[in-house]
C-alpha cells in the first residue's frame, strides 16, 4: 500500500524530529514574554514607553469610575455625599452608606477608592525605581518623569490621609515590604508629601511645553499649588500664603476666567486638568451630573442650594435645573457637556480660584498682610461671581467663616472640597451633626477597607468602625 | 576404532536459526547409539589441544586419543557443526568438552566410557520436553472475523502459553495431544478448547456481556474493570445518547461516583462546574484534565470568553465541552485515583476525563439516522406574593418604619395600578424552548480500513421572550488503517463543531421578582414601554444581546509500527483549535428615552485557543507463561496558545447594524489577550500481571511547565497500584462458589497541579488601551514572584470489587484520601501594595477523603425480559488539615484549620428577636460595639454536599426499553429567602410567600424578620437583612433534592418489519431530562442554588433512529 508507505516515511521523520527536539526540552518550557506585554526592562528602555507609564496614570484616572474620574465612585461624588452637597438617588447600598455616613469597611466603592489610589502610588514607586536603575531614558525626560511621579505620589497621599487618617506609607514598590507595613501617622505622611512636592517643584518644568501646551501634565506650578494647599491643611499659614501667591503672581500663565469658561479645556484658570480619554465623552462630571431626566444617581442638596447669596452668578452659571413637572432637581452645571465626541472640556483638578481662597485663609490666619489682604483675595472671587465685596465684620472668625462659605459655593461638587474643608476646620460635627442623621464624630474619617486589614494583620481600623 | 552411527539423520547447523528450531520435531531429536567398542584411558587424563578452525570431527578424534573415551553421534550432527578453535593445556576432559561444544548446537552426555552427542533441544521445550507433544497453531478473531492481536493462548494446567500476533495468529510448541487450550482476551469471554489431537485451532471470541469485561479506556491504553488496578468509571455512548443534553458532561450527572457535576444555568452553552473527589486546591484550578482521543483539551475556559459576561454572568464559565457533540462520543472514562491518573502526572490532581469519539467498524457500510425534537421549560416556579399580599407587605413595611409612603418612595402604592397582577416569572422565563436534533452517520470498512463520517445539526431555543437560539452544526470524521502486514497502523480523526448562539446578554431570571403590579413594560407589538417610576425595564435588558460564534476543531492522528512482535513504537499527534467570535450589542432602543441616548454600542471579541501536542511512545508487551509484562515509555510536548482581542464600538445610529463593526461611529480597543503555555514531560509505566491474579502497575513522570519560573519548571511524580483478584485463587474458587469475582485494589501516588495563569513569575506591563496625546500608555499588571512551584497532591486509595452469582451482582467500594500541599494560590495582598494578588505557594495542606460505593445488579435477565439496576453513592469529606499561621494570612476569615474548605465564616444567626422583630446575630468578640466584621465571624456552617449519587434502572422487554435515573444530593446551599429577591422583605420587589410568616408584633416567634423599607427607623432591620444576605449564616439552608434526572423509553421495531423496509434497525424513543424534583428548597432550583439564575430546564424529546 503506497499510502501506507508514505505515512510510514512521515512517521519515521517525525520520530527523528522529536528525538532532536527532546535534547532541548529544558528550553521548550522557557517561554518568551508575551507580545502584548512589556517587561520592566522594556518599559524603561526608551523615553516613549517610560513616559507612557506616567501618562498611563492620568489615563487610568479618567477611564476608571473611581478616585480622580469625577464619575460615580470618585472622591468628587463620594465625599460630596459624605458631606452635604448631594442627595443620593442611587439605590446601590455602597452609595447609601456614603450618603448616610454609615460606612462599613466592606463598602465596595470605598475599597475601590483605596485600592485605586494605591495602584497609582505603586506605579509611581515603580517609575522612581526604574529611573534610578540603568535605563534608556534621556536625562531631561527622566527629570520630568521623576518630578511627575513624585507629584502624583504626593497628590495621592494627600487624599489618602485626608480621607482615612493614618495610612500605610509606601515609598518602595517591594510588595514584601509593603504587605506588612503598619499605618504611618498622618504627620509623617504629610512630611513625605511636602518632601515629594518640593522635589517636584525642582524637577518639573516651568510651562506646559512637554504636554504640547495643554494643561494636562503637572509642571512646577501644579506642584506649587498643591504644596500651598498642603501647607493650608497643615496650618502652616506663611508657607501656604507664600506658595499660593507665587502661583497667583504668575499672571502670564494663570488668570481667572469668566464663570462660563472656567471649565473649558486649557482655560487660563486651569492649573492642572485631566484629559478625557473615553471616546464620545467629555468629562465624567458632565456625564454624571447633568440632568435630562429625573436623577437616578445624585442631585444637589437643599443645603448647598440655600447657601448661594442672592445675585450669585454661580447659581445661574454653575447650577442647572431639571423638572419633570412635579419635582424639580438641581445639579452641578460647571461642566456643560454631558457627552460629545468633540472635546471642549477637561476635568479640572486644581484651579486658580482655590489659590486665591488659600491665600485669603492663610492671611486671615495671620500670614502675609493679614485680614485686609485676606478680604481682598476673597473679594476677587466674589467679584467674579457678580457679588458685592465682603461687607461683614473684619474680625478673624467672621472673615474665616466668609472664606469657608466662599469655598463652599465656589468649589462645590469639585473634588470633595466641602468634605475635606469641614473636617480640617473641625466644623463637621457642628454642621453635619445637625444636617445628617445619624452622625457620629468618628464619621469624619472613612474606615480602612476590610480587604486591607484582612490581608495585612498589622493594619488597625479607625475608631468607630 | 570404529564409530558407528545409526538412526535418523539429525538436523544440524541450522539449529540456531529460530525458524528451523521451531520446525524441528522433538520426536526426531534423540538417537541413542550403542557403542560397540570401548577403550578406556579414564576421565582423569589431562587433555591438551591447540587447534584453529579445525573440523569438529578432527577435534573429537584428538580427544579420543588423549582420553581414551569414545564419542557416539549421528553423521549429520557432526558434518553441520561449526569449526573449532581451541587452545588448552592439561585440562580435565569435562573442561575440554565444555569448551569444544560451547558454541555448537550439540550437547554431550557421558555414560561410562562413551560420550553421547545429541543436538541441543530448543529452549522453550527443554523444561517439559516430552515425546508425546505436538505443535499447535491457529488464529484468534472476534465474532466478526477481525483478528485479535495480543490475545492470550495458554495450555490449561501448565505454564505454557503465548499471545497472538497482529494477525491474530499464534503457535504453541510441544503440546500434549489431549491438552486443553485457554484462549482469552480483554473484554471477551474466554474459551477453553480440548485439542483432541488437532493441530490447528482457530477460535472466535465473543464480547463479554459482564460489566467487568467492558473495555475501559485508560491512560495510553485500555483495560477492563476486571483487570484494572486503578479506579475508572466508564460511561458508554448508549447512556449518553439516552439524554437530550447538549453538553456531554451533563450526561454524567448522577452516574459517576466521586464526580460532582453542577449545571449552573439553563442557558444553552452555560457553565457546568465539575469536581472530581472534592476541592483539592484552595485557589488553583480544580477542573479535571479532559483528554479527547488522547489529546488534552483546553478547559481554561475563562480564557476562552473575552467578553466574560452574558452567558457567563452567573455561571462563571462557558464550558468548552459544549463544543463537542455528545452523539459523537463512544465513551467517557473518568479516572480518579493515583494509579489511573499518575501517568498524567502534573495535571491529574483533579482527576482525568477521557473522551473517546466514535470510530468506524469493519463490515457492511451502515447509515445511521437519528432525528429528535422536543421542548424545554423551567421545571418549577417559585411561589411569590400576589398583588394584594405584596401591597399589604409594602404598607406594613412603611408602618413598621414609621414612614409615610410617597409617590417617589412607593410608586407601587401610588403610581401603579394596585389591582394589576403580572406573573413576571411567566413573562421572563416562562416560555417554551423548542429543540431539534438531527444526526446522520455513515460507517463501514474492510479489515484494513474502517471509516466513520457523521454530521449533526442541533437547534435549541430559549424560554425567554424574544428570538433567541443556539444552533450547532458538527461533523466527525474518523479513518483507521492497518497495513497488510498488520504492522503499521494509523488512526486519523477530525471533529468539527460550529455554533451560533444568540442569547440575551443578561439572564432575565432576577427580573422575575419585580413588583407584581409594575405596569406593562411592552406593548402588544413588543415595543418597549417606560411607565413612570420604572427605572429599568427588564425587557430592555433582554434586547441587549450576546452572540457567540464558535468554531471548534479537534484533530488527532495516531501512527504506530510494530517493530517486534513485542514492541510497538507509536506517536500521538494532536491539534485542536477553538475560535470564538463574540458580540455583545446595546441597542439604542434598550435605553430609557429619558436618558436621551441616541447611539448604540457593541463589543466585538475574537479569540482562539490553539493546542498541539506530540507524544511519541514505545510500548513493550511480553507474555511469559502466566506472566504478562508491559512497559511503556514516552514523552509529551504540548503547546497551548491563546490570543484574542476586544474592540469596543460606539456611536451606532441604527440598531439593525449593531453587528457590523464598520457601521460604528467610533472604535476603540478593548484590550488584547495572549498567553503561551508549554508543557513537556517524560513518562513511563510498567505493569505486571501474573495469571490475572496479581497485578501491579508502576507509573512515573517528570513534568515541566512554562507556568513556573526558571528553576521551578520541572517536578517528578509517580504512583503505584496493585490488585489481587482473589477469586482466581483455586482455594477460594472451590470454597466460595457464590463469589464469582473478588478483587482488592490499592494505589498510592503523587500528582500535581499547574492550573494557574501563565507568566505569573514575571513583572509585566500592559497597554491601558487608551492613548494620551496620541501616545500609548501603560500600566503595571503583574507583580513578579519567581519562586513558586508545583502544587503536589498525594493520593491514596483502597478498593474492593465483588461479583456474586456469576457477576449478576457487582459491588464496588472505594475509600480514598487525597492530600494536596504546597498549595498554589493567587495570594491576596493588601490592596495598598498596588496590585491585589501575587502568584505563590501556600504552606497549607488540604485533605479530601471519601467513600464511594456502587452496586450493579441484573435483577431479571432472561431472553425476553431484562431488568438491571445500578446504584452509586459518594460520601465526600473535605478538611483543611494545616495552615501554619493562618491568623496572619489573607485567609484568616475565609478558612479555618480543621474545617472544610467549603466552610463559610459568617455571623451566627440567633433567629428573629421576638422583641424587636429583626434578625439577631451572635456577638462573640465582646467588643461591645455590636456586630463586628470580621471579629464576629464564626466558621460554623458550610455550603457543601454531604453525599450524592444516583439510581439507574433499565428494563427491556421485547423491543421496549425503559431507562430512568434518579439523582440524589444531600447538601446545604443558599437560603432562597435571601437570594431570590432584589430587596429585603418589605422593599420594592416581590418575595417568596414564605415571608408571610414574618414577625408582626412583640412575642412572635418566626424565622422571617419584620417587613421594612430599609429607610427611616427601618435601617437596623435593613442592615440585619443585608447581613443575612452576605454575611449571616441564616442565609445557608438545606438544598437537598432527589431528581428524576433522565428517563428514556424506546421501542425497537420487530425484525420482520425492519427487513421488509430493508433496514438493519429502527427505533423510536422518548427522552426526558429533569422531569421532576423533590426538594424543600424554596427557590427555582436546588442544583444551581448558589446563584439566582435560570435553572436547568426540563426537557422532553421524541425521535427515531434508523440504520440502513
Amino acid at each position: 500500500m503506497s499510502f501506507s508507505k508514505y505515512l510510514r516515511t512521515i512517521f519515521i521523520i517525525t520520530i527523528i524530529l522529536i528525538i532532536s527536539v527532546v535534547s532541548s526540552c529544558k528550553k521548550f518550557v522557557d517561554i518568551p514574554s508575551p507580545p502584548n506585554k512589556l517587561l520592566a526592562s522594556d518599559v524603561f528602555s526608551n523615553d516613549a514607553s517610560a513616559t507612557g507609564l506616567v501618562t498611563g496614570i492620568y489615563t487610568r484616572m479618567m477611564i476608571s469610575t473611581g478616585f480622580a474620574s469625577g464619575s460615580y465612585e470618585s472622591v468628587t461624588q463620594l465625599s460630596g455625599l459624605s458631606a452635604d452637597e448631594f442627595i443620593n438617588l442611587f439605590t446601590n447600598s455602597d452609595n447609601i452608606q456614603f450618603a448616610n455616613n454609615s460606612l462599613t469597611a466592606t463598602n465596595g466603592a470605598l475599597n475601590t477608592l483605596w485600592s485605586e489610589i494605591y495602584t497609582y502610588i505603586y506605579t509611581t514607586n515603580v517609575i522612581l525605581e526604574g529611573l534610578q536603575q540603568k535605563n534608556g531614558v534621556s536625562s531631561p525626560v527622566s527629570q520630568q518623569l521623576n518630578g511627575e511621579a513624585k507629584f502624583i505620589r504626593a497628590f495621592c497621599y494627600f487624599y489618602l490621609t485626608n480621607l482615612f487618617g493614618d495610612v500605610p506609607l509606601h515609598v518602595t514598590s517591594d510588595y514584601q515590604v509593603n504587605a506588612i507595613a503598619t499605618r504611618t501617622p498622618s504627620t509623617q505622611v504629610y512630611q513625605q508629601i511636602v518632601s515629594d512636592l518640593k522635589d517636584a517643584q525642582n524637577l518639573l518644568g516651568n510651562d506646559y511645553s512637554y504636554s504640547k501646551g495643554e494643561r494636562i501634565r503637572p509642571n512646577k506650578w501644579v506642584a506649587t499649588a498643591l504644596l500651598s494647599r498642603v501647607y493650608l491643611y497643615t496650618q502652616q499659614w506663611d508657607s501656604a500664603e507664600a506658595e499660593a501667591t507665587t502661583v497667583i503672581n504668575n499672571s502670564s500663565l494663570y488668570s481667572l476666567n469668566s464663570l462660563d469658561s472656567v471649565f473649558l479645556k486649557n482655560s487660563n484658570e486651569a492649573i492642572w486638568q485631566l484629559l478625557p480619554v473615553s471616546p464620545g465623552l467629555n468629562t465624567n462630571e458632565g456625564n454624571l451630573f447633568i440632568l435630562t431626566s429625573a436623577p437616578t444617581l445624585v442631585s444637589l442638596s437643599t443645603f448647598i442650594m440655600s447657601e448661594f447669596e442672592p445675585g450669585d452668578n454661580r447659581l445661574i452659571n454653575w447650577v442647572g435645573t431639571y423638572s419633570d413637572g412635579i419635582n424639580t432637581w438641581y445639579f452641578p452645571y460647571k461642566y456643560k457637556v454631558q457627552a460629545s465626541s468633540t472635546l471642549t472640556e477637561y476635568s479640572m483638578v486644581i484651579r486658580l480660584a482655590e489659590l486665591y481662597l488659600i491665600a485669603a485663609e492663610s492671611e486671615a490666619n495671620g500670614a502675609g498682610n493679614g485680614i485686609l489682604s485676606a478680604i481682598n483675595n476673597l473679594n476677587i472671587i466674589r467679584n467674579r461671581a457678580g457679588l458685592n465685596p465682603y461687607s461683614g465684620p473684619t474680625n478673624q472668625d467672621s472673615v474665616l467663616n466668609a472664606i469657608y462659605h466662599e469655598r463652599q459655593v465656589e468649589l462645590f461638587s469639585e473634588w470633595g472640597h466641602r468634605w475635606l474643608d469641614l473636617n480640617r476646620t473641625g466644623r463637621s460635627n457642628a454642621i453635619l451633626g445637625s444636617e445628617k442623621i445619624p452622625w457620629v464624630a468618628t464619621d469624619t474619617l472613612y474606615p480602612i477597607p476590610f480587604s486591607e486589614i484582612q490581608n495585612n494583620s498589622k493594619i488597625t481600623q479607625n475608631t468607630g468602625y | 576404532m570404529h564409530l558407528t552411527a545409526y538412526g535418523k539423520a539429525l538436523p544440524g547447523a541450522g539449529l540456531f536459526r529460530s525458524k528451523n528450531l521451531l520446525v524441528m520435531k522433538l520426536t526426531a531429536i534423540l538417537v541413542v547409539a550403542a557403542c560397540l567398542e570401548a577403550g578406556a584411558k579414564g576421565y582423569s587424563q589431562p587433555i591438551t589441544l591447540s587447534m584453529k578452525d579445525a573440523p569438529l570431527q578432527k577435534v573429537l578424534s584428538a580427544i579420543e586419543k588423549q582420553s581414551g573415551v569414545n564419542f557416539i553421534y549421528g553423521k549429520d550432527l557432526i558434518s553441520h557443526a561449526a569449526p573449532v578453535s581451541i587452545d588448552v593445556s592439561a585440562v580435565t576432559l569435562i573442561a575440554a568438552l565444555d569448551m569444544v561444544f560451547k558454541n555448537q548446537p550439540i550437547e554431550y552426555k557421558i555414560s561410562d566410557n562413551y560420550i553421547v552427542l545429541s543436538p541441543k533441544p530448543p529452549q522453550l521445550s527443554r523444561a517439559q520436553s516430552t515425546f508425546k507433544g505436538s505443535d499447535i497453531h491457529g488464529r484468534v478473531t472476534d465474532s466478526t472475523g477481525a483478528p485479535l492481536a495480543g490475545a492470550s493462548v495458554t495450555v490449561k494446567g501448565t505454564r505454557k502459553g503465548t499471545s497472538t500476533d497482529a494477525n491474530g495468529n499464534y503457535e504453541l510448541k510441544n503440546v500434549e495431544e489431549n491438552a486443553t487450550l485457554v484462549i482469552s482476551f480483554t473484554g471477551y469471554i474466554a474459551q477453553e478448547i480440548k485439542l483432541n489431537g488437532k493441530n490447528t485451532i482457530d477460535v472466535a471470541l465473543f464480547h463479554s456481556t459482564s460489566q467487568l469485561d467492558q473495555v475501559q479506556v485508560i491512560a495510553y491504553g485500555t483495560t477492563t474493570a476486571r483487570l484494572n488496578t486503578g479506579n475508572v468509571t466508564t460511561i458508554t455512548s448508549e447512556e449518553i445518547g439516552n439524554q437530550p443534553v447538549a453538553n456531554p458532561l451533563l450526561a454524567l450527572e448522577g452516574r459517576v461516583p466521586g464526580m460532582d457535576i453542577v449545571q449552573q444555568t439553563g442557558f444553552p452553552n452555560g457553565g457546568v462546574s465539575v469536581q472530581i473527589r472534592g476541592l483539592n486546591s484552595i485557589a488553583a484550578g480544580t477542573a479535571p484534565l479532559y483528554i479527547v482521543d488522547g489529546i488534552p483539551y483546553s478547559t481554561t475556559s475563562s480564557s476562552t470568553s473575552l467578553l466574560g459576561y452574558g452567558l457567563t454572568s452567573n455561571a462563571d464559565l462557558l464550558n468548552p465541552l459544549n463544543f463537542l457533540n455528545p452523539l459523537d462520543i463512544e465513551s467517557i472514562d473518568i479516572l480518579k485515583d493515583a494509579d489511573a491518573t499518575g501517568i498524567y502526572g502534573s495535571r491529574g490532581a483533579n482527576g482525568v476525563v477521557l473522551i473517546t469519539t466514535k470510530k468506524g467498524k469493519s463490515g457492511k457500510t451502515k447509515i445511521d439516522v437519528n432525528l429528535s425534537t422536543g421542548t424545554s421549560q423551567v421545571g418549577h416556579f417559585m411561589n411569590l406574593l400576589n398583588t394584594k399580599q405584596y401591597l399589604a407587605m409594602r404598607r406594613e413595611a412603611f408602618a413598621n418604619d414609621s414612614l409615610v409612603p410617597t409617590i417617589n418612595s412607593a410608586p407601587d402604592l401610588f403610581s401603579w395600578d394596585t389591582t394589576k397582577y403580572t406573573n413576571w416569572q411567566k413573562q421572563f422565563i416562562g416560555g417554551t424552548a423548542h429543540n431539534a436534533n438531527a444526526q446522520i452517520s455513515i460507517s463501514g470498512g474492510n479489515k484494513n480500513t474502517q471509516f466513520l463520517i457523521s454530521g449533526n445539526y442541533l437547534k435549541v431555543g430559549t424560554v425567554f421572550p424574544g428570538d433567541f437560539s443556539d444552533k450547532r452544526g458538527s461533523a466527525n470524521i474518523s479513518f483507521n488503517n492497518i497495513s497488510d502486514n498488520q504492522k503499521f497502523k494509523s488512526v486519523i480523526s477530525v471533529n468539527y463543531l460550529n455554533e451560533n448562539n444568540n442569547q440575551p446578554l443578561y439572564d432575565p431570571t432576577p427580573a422575575t421578582t419585580i413588583s407584581p403590579n409594575v405596569p406593562n413594560l411592552i406593548d402588544s407589538n413588543g415595543n418597549l414601554l417606560w411607565p413612570a417610576h420604572v427605572r429599568d425595564n427588564p425587557y430592555a435588558d433582554i434586547r441587549n444581546s450576546y452572540i457567540l460564534t464558535s468554531n471548534n476543531l479537534i484533530s488527532h492522528g495516531s501512527l504506530s509500527y510494530q517493530i517486534l512482535p513485542t514492541l510497538e513504537i507509536l506517536t500521538d499527534l494532536g491539534f485542536s483549535r477553538t475560535a470564538l467570535a463574540e458580540i455583545t450589542t446595546f441597542p439604542i432602543e434598550a435605553n430609557n428615552p429619558i436618558y436621551g441616548v441616541t447611539t448604540g454600542s457593541s463589543n466585538f471579541a475574537n479569540n482562539s485557543v490553539q493546542t498541539w501536542n506530540i507524544e511519541p511512545q514505545l510500548n513493550w508487551i511480553k507474555h511469559i507463561g502466566f506472566s504478562k509484562i508491559g512497559i511503556l515509555i514516552g514523552t509529551t510536548f504540548l503547546q497551548t496558545l491563546e490570543s484574542g482581542s476586544v474592540i469596543n464600538a460606539t456611536g451606532y445610529t441604527n440598531d439593525d447594524l449593531l453587528k457590523d463593526i464598520n457601521s460604528a461611529g467610533q472604535l476603540t480597543s478593548g484590550g488584547t489577550s495572549y498567553s503561551l503555555y508549554r508543557y513537556n514531560s517524560f513518562f513511563g509505566r510498567a505493569n505486571y500481571n501474573f495469571n490475572d491474579k496479581y497485578l501491579i502497575n508502576l507509573t512515573g513522570r517528570r513534568d515541566g511547565s512554562s507556568r513556573f519560573g526558571p528553576g521551578n519548571q520541572f517536578a517528578n511524580f509517580g504512583a503505584i497500584g496493585a490488585a489481587w483478584i482473589f477469586s482466581n485463587e483455586t482455594f477460594l474458587k472451590e470454597n466460595l462458589s457464590f463469589l464469582s469475582f473478588g478483587k482488592i485494589r490499592g494505589s498510592y501516588g503523587t500528582t500535581g497541579n499547574d492550573q494557574i495563569p501563565d507568566y505569573g513569575y514575571q513583572q509585566l506591563f500592559g497597554s491601558t488601551g487608551y492613548s494620551f496625546q496620541n501616545s500609548t500608555t501603560f500600566y503595571p499588571i503583574n507583580l513578579a514572584n519567581p519562586t513558586f512551584g508545583w502544587e503536589k497532591d498525594k493520593k491514596l486509595e483502597i478498593g474492593v470489587n465483588l461479583g456474586f452469582m456469576n457477576d449478576r451482582i457487582l459491588f464496588a467500594a472505594d475509600w480514598y484520601q487525597n492530600r494536596s500541599g504546597n498549595q498554589l494560590v493567587n495570594y491576596a495582598l493588601p490592596p495598598s501594595v498596588g496590585l491585589s494578588f501575587i502568584q505563590g505557594n501556600l504552606p497549607a495542606l488540604v485533605q479530601n477523603t471519601g467513600v464511594e460505593i456502587s452496586l450493579n445488579t441484573i435483577n431479571v435477565g432472561n431472553s425476553i425480559f431484562k431488568w438491571t439496576s445500578s446504584f452509586n453513592i459518594s460520601i465526600p469529606r473535605n478538611k483543611l488539615i494545616s495552615y501554619p499561621n493562618i491568623k496572619s494570612s489573607p485567609y484568616e476569615y475565609t478558612y479555618a484549620v480543621g474545617k472544610s474548605l467549603y466552610i463559610q465564616q459568617r455571623f451566627h444567626s440567633l433567629g428573629v428577636d421576638p422583641t424587636t422583630g429583626i434578625y439577631k446575630y451572635q456577638d462573640i468578640d465582646g467588643s461591645g460595639t455590636g456586630l463586628d466584621y470580621p471579629g464576629d465571624l464564626q466558621p460554623l456552617k458550610q455550603i457543601a454536599k454531604n453525599f450524592y449519587g444516583g439510581l439507574q434502572n433499565s428494563l427491556s422487554i421485547y423491543g421496549f426499553q425503559l431507562d430512568f435515573l434518579f439523582q440524589f444530593v444531600k447538601q446545604t446551599g443558599n437560603n432562597a429567602l435571601f437570594t431570590t429577591s432584589n430587596t429585603q422583605p418589605g422593599g420594592e420587589s416581590n418575595q417568596l410567600t414564605e415571608v408571610l410568616s414574618r414577625w408582626q408584633k412583640p412575642g412572635d416567634n418566626t424565622n422571617v424578620q419584620k417587613f421594612t423599607t430599609g429607610g427611616g427607623a427601618g435601617f437596623p432591620a435593613y442592615l440585619a437583612f443585608a447581613y443575612g444576605r452576605s454575611l449571616g449564616d441564616n442565609e445557608i439552608g438545606d438544598a437537598s433534592f432527589i431528581r428524576l434526572k433522565n428517563i428514556a423509553l424506546s421501542y425497537r421495531l420487530p425484525q420482520k418489519i425492519i427487513q421488509k423496509a430493508k433496514l438493519q434497525q429502527a427505533r423510536i424513543f422518548i427522552q426526558a431530562q429533569n422531569l421532576f424534583t423533590l426538594t424543600s428548597f424554596k427557590g427555582l432550583d436546588p442544583e444551581s442554588n448558589g446563584v439566582f439564575a435560570l435553572p436547568p430546564l426540563k426537557t422532553i424529546n421524541a425521535g427515531f433512529q434508523l440504520t440502513f
